[in-house]
């Protein structure tokens, strides 16, 4: 076979090179690297300029640097809004009571005996209400969450959500499966 | 902007870090294309490999010889179903199904769900180069696995085979 020749191409020209949706990419892209230097300049002017300046407030400035001028591909350094689980259970609805109801909770956070636990009906969400019954397996956790700096403590309860089939929608399932592929062959 | 030669092979990249998806639009040479994967412009929401094509001026109908679908994920098969559409001569090629009764059990539960409009995308478009696929002939599934030669075409000094992973030929 004759050697295939490899050649150096230039995109100037070429469809992705010229596509709106590539020089969007790259122009914001710029737009964010250009930022980062000018606010990383101005810093370090200040910097300079005063050489007082305490420790806790170059932090301050540096923290400040990074959430407003840089923000990554995953929007990691940029993100000022996070959450902290501190203990999480899960658990199943064992008593159901007019206001209240109770639960048999497994600690996932730390390993021991189970615990039986009386939530109040306030603490479910209005998506939940369709899977509150009894036996239900649900998820509890306990935390906080992080918004510009502020702290604030979370109690989380979120039911299991199981797709639920009966045996006329595994046939259903399988028929349309069938219909599907009527007719076509596979290479083997 | 033209089509390459007839002796020139192009691999085009489409999506990647774009975070639109990824596809692959490759001239085999001879005017003779092949497709792996599609992502749409999320502007227009075309397969962004049909509008490539498309703006080379590319017979699409007649050209582009082979579309393979490699996985199953959104950012992999969104739009796929639009470029077999067009391409009328194309054969369609997906991974190696392990178990071929179950597969189509679970294309059939996920389709199943579609008048819910909880479908997945991935079964969607699957599923609609399957409706497309029934309409032509011959009614194939061909099966893309590693090392296996996909298509062959000889052009005036060389000869230029695409396998599923390229590879140097000794």
């Amino acid at each position: 076979m004759d050697k295939i020749q490899k050649i150096e191409t230039n995109l100037s020209g070429h469809w992705a090179n010229d596509n709106e949706l590539t020089r969007s990419h790259v122009s914001q892209k710029r737009n964010k690297i250009d930022l980062f230097i000018e606010s990383l300049q101005d810093n370090i002017d200040t910097l300079k300029r005063n050489n007082e300046i305490s420790p806790i407030e170059k932090q301050n400035l540096f923290n400040k640097l990074q959430i407003d001028h840089y923000e990554s591909e995953f929007n990691i350094i940029a993100g000022r809004k996070y959450s902290t689980t501190i203990q999480k259970w899960i658990g199943y609805i064992t008593e159901i009571n007019d206001e209240t109801f109770s639960a048999k909770l497994i600690d996932k956070t730390n390993k021991g005996t189970n615990e039986i636990v009386e939530f109040s009906k306030d603490e479910l969400s209005p998506d939940d209400l369709p899977l509150f019954r009894m036996d239900a397996i649900f998820y509890w956790s306990i935390g906080y969450s992080v918004s510009n700096g502020q702290k604030r403590s979370e109690s989380i309860l979120k039911f299991k959500r199981s797709a639920v089939y009966e045996d006329k929608d595994l046939d259903k399932g399988l028929d349309v499966g069938n219909d599907i592929f009527e007719g076509i062959d596979w290479e083997d | 902007m033209l089509t390459p030669n007839n002796n020139i092979g192009e691999v085009t990249l489409i999506g990647t870090g774009g975070g639109y998806g990824e596809s692959i639009v490759i001239h085999l040479g001879n005017q003779e294309w092949a497709v792996i994967d599609s992502c749409v412009n999320p502007n227009t929401k075309e397969s962004l490999p049909l509008e490539y094509l498309k703006s080379i001026n590319v017979d699409i109908a007649n050209e582009v010889k082979l579309i393979l679908i490699s996985h199953w994920h959104d950012d992999h098969i969104k739009g796929i179903s639009q470029l077999y559409n067009k391409a009328k001569n194309a054969e369609l090629f997906i991974s190696h199904v392990q178990d071929r009764s179950k597969f189509m059990a679970f294309v059939g539960f996920d389709y199943k769900k579609i008048d819910d409009d909880i479908t997945a995308v991935s079964t969607y478009e699957f599923v609609k180069c399957i409706q497309i696929l029934k309409e032509r002939k011959p009614k194939i599934i061909n099966k893309a696995n590693a090392d296996k030669r996909l298509w062959l075409t000889k052009i005036t000094f060389s000869r230029l085979l695409i396998f599923t992973e390229i590879r140097k030929k000794n």
